[in-house]
C-alpha cells in the first residue's frame, strides 16, 4: 500500500470515527431530552440545535467514507449491458462529475466557514454556540471527497 | 429558453446521467447547478451551492433518518430477526404452508424495526429460504414470497420511504409514518390470502404440515422477542400519541435497541462499530441524494417550470384521475430501473406541487407513491428486491425462479393499491385520529 493510500485511509477513518461519535452522541442527547421532558419537566438545554448542527457535521464527515467505498447510489442496469470498456468510460464520467460537484461545494464552503467565523454566527436557542466549527465539516468532507474522487480517477479505479 | 423546455431538458438530463451510471445525487446536483446558471446566472447558482447543502441537512427533522437506520442495524446484528421468524413459525405451525405465512408475519414484525426493503428481503432470504427448502417447499414461490414481503418495510414504520417523502414535501413525518400502518397490515393480510389461495390450487407447493408445538414452546419463543415488541410499541406508540416527535422516538429506539442487545449479550464492540459504520454510509448516500433533490427542486421552482406545468395541466383540463394514471405509469416504468428513494427524489420536486395544486390529499398521495415504488421494486424484469433475493441466496435461487414466484404477490399488491385508491380512508384514518 502506498503512502498516499495509507494517508487517505487514515483520513477517511478519522472522519468516520468523528461522524460516528456525533451520531451516537445525537442518539444519547435525544434520549436524555425525552427522559428529561417526561420525568423532570425540562429537556436538555439546546438539545435540538446541537442535534441538528451535529447531524449536518456528521453527514459531511461521513461523505469521504461514502466516496472511498463508492457507496453513493447509482443505477448500473444500463451500464451492465455494455462492454467493459464502455462501463469503464461511464465509471470515469461518474468520477469526473463527482469531482466537479464536490469541488464546487468545497470551494463555496471556504466562503461559508469564513463568513460564519467573521460574523461570529451562533445557533439560536437556549444555549447559543458557535456554528463555524460545524460548518468546517462541510469544507473537510467536500474537499476530502473531491480529493478521493481525483485519486480514484488517477488510480484508474473507474469500476 | 422557455421554463417548460428548460425544466423538461433538465429532467431528461438527470435521467441520461443516471443511465450513464453517474451517482443519482451527483446527477441531480450537477444538472440543478447548470440549470440555475443558465436560468438565473452563475452568482445565483454558486450561492445556492454554498447555502443549500448545510442548510438542508442541519434540520432536526433529519435526525430521524440515521436514528432509525442505526436502530435497525443494531437489532439486526443482535440476531433478533431469526427469533422473530421462529416466533412466527411456531405460532402459525397449524396452517398449511406455515413457513410462507411465517415469512409474511416475521417480515412484518422486522419491518417495524428496519425501514429498508432490500435489507428485509436479504435477511429473510438467508433465514427463511434454507428452512423452506429443507421442507421441500416450492422454490420459486418461496423466493417470490420473500421478495414480496420485503416491501412491507416501505410501508410499516419506521419506513425510510415515508421519511424521505416527508422531508421532500414538508409533510409531517409522524403522520406519514402512522399512515403506513393500515396499508402495511392490509398488504400482509392480502399476501397471506394469496398464499392460501395458491396452496389450495397447488397443495404440493407445501407438501407437509408442520407439527403443532406445545404452548410452552410458543411462550418460550415469545419470551425471546417480547423486549423487541415492547420497543416497537414504545417507538410507534410514542409517535402516534404525540408523546415524542419521530426524531426523539428514533433516539429512544437506538438506546432501547442497544440496551436489549447488550442485555442479551448479542452485541460485540466490533458488531456495534459495524452497525454505526453501515449507518454512516447509508445516511451519507441518502442525505446527499436529498441535497441534490432539494437543489433540483429549487431550480425547477426558480426557473418557473413548476408554474408553467400547472398552467399547462390546467389549460389541457388534466383531471386528478388522469394525473394519477400518468403517475402510476411513470413510477412502474422508472421503478424497474431506479431504486425507490432515488425515484422519489427525482420526481417529487415536480409531481408533488402539481398534486397539491389539484387538491389531492398529501398524506394519501404519499401512501400511493410509496405503494407504487413498492410494486415497482418487485416487478420483473429488473425489480431490485428480486435481485436482492437472488444475490442473498448464494446460488440457491435463480432469476427465473423469483420472476415466476413473485406474480401472485404482485396481484396482491395491485389489489391493495386498488383498495387504497377506492377507500382513501385506509391511509388517512390513523393520521386523522392521532394525538
Amino acid at each position: 500500500m502506498s503512502v498516499l493510500d495509507s494517508v487517505t485511509r487514515t483520513f477517511v477513518f478519522a472522519c468516520a470515527i468523528m461522524s460516528g461519535v456525533l451520531i451516537v452522541g445525537i442518539a444519547a442527547l435525544g434520549f436524555a431530552d425525552v427522559i428529561g421532558y417526561q420525568f423532570f419537566d425540562t429537556g436538555v438545554p439546546g438539545a435540538l440545535e446541537l442535534a441538528s448542527k451535529g447531524l449536518a457535521a456528521a453527514f459531511f464527515l461521513a461523505l469521504p467514507l461514502a466516496q472511498y467505498r463508492r457507496s453513493h447510489v447509482d443505477v448500473d442496469i444500463v451500464a451492465n449491458l455494455l462492454p467493459e470498456a464502455l462501463q469503464r468510460l461511464f465509471g470515469y464520467i461518474g468520477l469526473v462529475a463527482a469531482l466537479a460537484v464536490f469541488g464546487v461545494i468545497g470551494w463555496q464552503a471556504v466562503d461559508l466557514v469564513t463568513k460564519s467565523y467573521q460574523l461570529s454566527e451562533s445557533a439560536q436557542g437556549i444555549i447559543p454556540f458557535a456554528v463555524w466549527p460545524f460548518k468546517t465539516a462541510v469544507l473537510v468532507g467536500a474537499i476530502g471527497s473531491a480529493l478521493i474522487a481525483l485519486m480514484q480517477i488517477l488510480g484508474r479505479d473507474a469500476l | 429558453m422557455e421554463p417548460l423546455s428548460l425544466g423538461a431538458l433538465a429532467i431528461l438530463s438527470v435521467m441520461a446521467l443516471v443511465a450513464l451510471r453517474v451517482p443519482v445525487a451527483i446527477a441531480l446536483f450537477l444538472v440543478a447547478f447548470a440549470g440555475m446558471w443558465v436560468s438565473r446566472g452563475l452568482p445565483f447558482a454558486l450561492i445556492q451551492a454554498q447555502l443549500v447543502p448545510f442548510a438542508t441537512v442541519s434540520s432536526y427533522t433529519f435526525v430521524v433518518v440515521p436514528m432509525f437506520i442505526l436502530m435497525g442495524a443494531i437489532m439486526s446484528s443482535s440476531g433478533v430477526v431469526r427469533e422473530l421468524y421462529y416466533f412466527a413459525q411456531v405460532s402459525l405451525a397449524r396452517f398449511r404452508g406455515s413457513l410462507y405465512h411465517a415469512t409474511v408475519v416475521g417480515s412484518t414484525l422486522f419491518a417495524a424495526i428496519s425501514g429498508s426493503t432490500i435489507v428485509n428481503s436479504a435477511m429473510f432470504t438467508r433465514i427463511a429460504m434454507p428452512e423452506m427448502m429443507a421442507r421441500n417447499y416450492n422454490k420459486a414461490f418461496a423466493a417470490g414470497c420473500i421478495a414480496g414481503v420485503g416491501t412491507l418495510a416501505a410501508l410499516i414504520p419506521p419506513s425510510l420511504s415515508f421519511i424521505i417523502y416527508g422531508i421532500l414535501t414538508g409533510e409531517s413525518i409522524g403522520r406519514l409514518l402512522v399512515a403506513g400502518i393500515l396499508p402495511g397490515i392490509l398488504t400482509a393480510i392480502l399476501f397471506m390470502t394469496s398464499i392460501a389461495i395458491m396452496l389450495r390450487w397447488k397443495p404440493h407447493w407445501a407438501p407437509n404440515r408442520e407439527e403443532a408445538l406445545p404452548i410452552r414452546e410458543k411462550l418460550r419463543a415469545f419470551a425471546a422477542i417480547w423486549p423487541v415488541i415492547l420497543l416497537i410499541g414504545i417507538v410507534l406508540g410514542g409517535i402516534y400519541t404525540g408523546f415524542m416527535p419521530p426524531s426523539a422516538a428514533g433516539a429512544v429506539g437506538v438506546v432501547g435497541a442497544l440496551v436489549i442487545a447488550l442485555l442479551r449479550r448479542r452485541l460485540s464492540a466490533r458488531e456495534f462499530s459495524s452497525s454505526v459504520e453501515s449507518t454512516l454510509s447509508l445516511t451519507a448516500s441518502l442525505f446527499f441524494i436529498i441535497i441534490g433533490g432539494t437543489l433540483f427542486a429549487r431550480f425547477l421552482l426558480t426557473s418557473g417550470f413548476i408554474g408553467d406545468v400547472n398552467d399547462f395541466l390546467e389549460a389541457n383540463a388534466v383531471t386528478p384521475a388522469m394525473f394519477l394514471a400518468m403517475l402510476v405509469a411513470l413510477y412502474l416504468v422508472l421503478g424497474m430501473f431506479v431504486d425507490p428513494i432515488s425515484i422519489m427524489v427525482m420526481t417529487l420536486p415536480f409531481l408533488f406541487p402539481v398534486a397539491e395544486a389539484m387538491g389531492i390529499d398529501p398524506i394519501w398521495f404519499g401512501v400511493i407513491v410509496v405503494k407504487l415504488v413498492e410494486i415497482a421494486v418487485i416487478s420483473p424484469p429488473v425489480g431490485m428486491n428480486l435481485f436482492a433475493v437472488v444475490s442473498a441466496s448464494d446460488g440457491q435461487v435463480q432469476t427465473k425462479d423469483v420472476f415466476v414466484g413473485i406474480l401472485p404477490f404482485i396481484v396482491a399488491e395491485v389489489v391493495c393499491l386498488a383498495l387504497i385508491f377506492s377507500f382513501p380512508v385506509i391511509a388517512t384514518f390513523l393520521p386523522d385520529n392521532m394525538g
